[in-house]
């Protein structure tokens, strides 16, 4: 399982009608609209790096007023007592 | 179409959850009282026959379940969005499984006991101490400190609970004792146990509440079976055993798929907020059960007790509900989440650790791209922010820079 961060920035006035699409996409295990530098944070998980580019380069780059789409994939990941397995 | 999860918002799930369990938790409670009176008048066998009939129309359950929809999703995933398939627990799992399931018994056992002698309603309210038991363990962990409105709040609840439950004077001081100790304490480990179970990921998906529903259920009734077997195999209780009717057998599953959907949303709920949290918007049940009472008892007049409304314990009962809404409706807009976006020096990967042992940040990862950790921050108000990032994050050598990024709306796989 390959997990990431991605984050959008998006144009002004879009934003309700892009989550809307944002919601049909699979893969997606969270989808957060935050203050700061970026407007949006979705974490995704995928089986394969096929999975994730179809998802960046081919489903969100496709919605209209995201203007910019960076992806970190997680090379390691620590959890808290609480979250741990 | 979007996936069902989807639908609502982690704060909306926050209260939906809870409540949906105290009406459904209000609806049984009603059922069991009303089944022990007329139909079962044997707290044992009652409890043998509500395990078992429960533990089978469950496995019926969890075949519709994983009946597969369009594009590989399942039915289940209705209900719990991390359903996938039936799993069998082990490790970690099953350890908290089994530590449920003991809770459960003893919860499960003395909850007939007391609903045998009392009327739901009056009886309800001391089942709310066990927040106080909940918040003292949770404050006791290092990393979870109640904040000044979630005392407040929980404080307001409980008020609400007490006022309410001062509308009958002739406790019996026996089941309120039970009621008090082994009641709340099994239900204290039982909520431990489940919220454990819930946080635990199974082949890379959060465990599910209708597994574990169905786990905790089934070694619950074996349990049960086996501790108390000297009082549920007798001459008596075999004799209401074996005489169950077609139309008893029915009533009794529709009472138990009940208690079922009441568990797997409490369960589903213990992943979303903290244990005395939910417990507090659970609370509702006591409302409700009052309302339950009025209306089972028109119905039916004195199946399900009676309820005391005149003068000043209707003024009693009335303070006590909006005590207990307000609370409710308070403690759900505390919550705060965010990212962290840490930005580091070169070699500074050793921070990894050291920034995962700040109070509140529930998950770091080191990622591809830049030399940045990206940190998940679960915190109950903006001050613990303040105290986690300037008074923790910037001590640490090594952090080049710190962008916080505040949730203000969320969906989550929950």
């Amino acid at each position: 399982m390959i997990k990431a961060y991605i984050m959008l920035n998006l144009s002004l006035g879009n934003t309700k009608k892009i989550l809307e699409e944002i919601k049909k996409l699979e893969y997606i295990d969270s989808i957060s609209v935050v203050t700061g530098p970026v407007d949006v944070v979705l974490t995704v998980s995928v089986n394969r790096l096929e999975e994730l580019y179809n998802l960046t380069y081919e489903k969100l780059s496709s919605i209209q007023g995201i203007n910019n789409i960076s992806t970190y994939i997680v090379e390691k990941e620590m959890l808290s007592e609480e979250e741990q397995e | 179409m979007a996936q069902p999860w989807l639908f609502l918002t982690r704060k909306i799930k926050l209260v939906l959850l809870p409540l949906i369990s105290a009406i459904l938790t209000a609806v049984y409670v009603e059922m069991d009282k009303l089944l022990l009176t007329y139909f079962i008048p044997d707290e044992f066998a009652f409890t043998f026959i509500s395990l078992w009939l429960g533990t089978i129309s469950l496995i019926g359950l969890m075949l519709i379940m994983i009946t597969p929809l369009k594009r590989g999703t399942y039915l289940g995933e209705y209900l719990d969005p991390n359903f996938r398939r039936i799993i069998i627990p082990k490790g970690g799992l099953l350890y908290w499984i089994i530590i449920a399931a003991l809770a459960g018994s003893v919860s499960t056992f003395t909850y007939f006991q007391i609903i045998s002698v009392s009327n739901p309603a009056l009886i309800l309210p001391f089942s709310k101490l066990m927040i106080v038991y909940l918040i003292v363990l949770e404050s006791m962990s290092d990393r979870d400190m109640p904040t000044i409105i979630e005392v407040q709040s929980i404080i307001l609840i409980l008020t609400g609970v007490f006022l309410m439950a001062a509308g009958d004077v002739a406790f019996n001081p026996i089941t309120i004792g039970v009621v008090l100790g082994p009641y709340n304490i099994s239900g204290v480990i039982f909520t431990i146990a489940v919220r454990n179970a819930k946080k635990r990921i199974y082949m890379g998906e959060r465990v599910d509440s209708i597994n574990i529903r169905l786990w905790v259920l089934t070694l619950n009734s074996l349990f049960t079976t086996i501790i108390f077997a000297p009082f549920i195999f007798t001459p008596s209780s075999i004799g209401y055993i074996t005489s169950l009717t077609p139309l008893l057998v029915l009533l009794i599953i529709i009472d138990m798929m009940t208690a079922t959907f009441a568990s797997i949303t409490y369960i589903r709920a213990l992943a979303v907020a903290k244990m005395s949290i939910v417990n507090s918007i659970l609370a509702f049940t006591v409302i409700l059960g009052i309302a339950f009472t009025l209306i089972g008892d028109m119905l039916i007049p004195g199946g399900f007790g009676t309820i005391n409304l005149t003068g000043i314990y209707g003024m009693l009962t009335f303070t006590g509900v909006v005590m207990i809404t307000v609370g409710i409706f308070t403690i759900a807009t505390t919550q705060v989440k965010g990212y962290l976006l840490i930005y580091l020096e070169k070699n500074a990967g050793y921070i990894l650790q050291t920034v995962m042992k700040i109070r509140g940040i529930t998950r770091i990862s080191a990622v591809s791209g830049v030399n940045m950790l990206i940190a998940e921050l679960k915190i109950r108000s903006l001050g613990k922010a303040y105290r986690t990032i300037v008074t923790e994050l910037e001590k640490i050598d090594g952090i080049k820079k710190v962008n916080t990024l505040t949730s203000i709306k969320e969906w989550e796989k929950i």
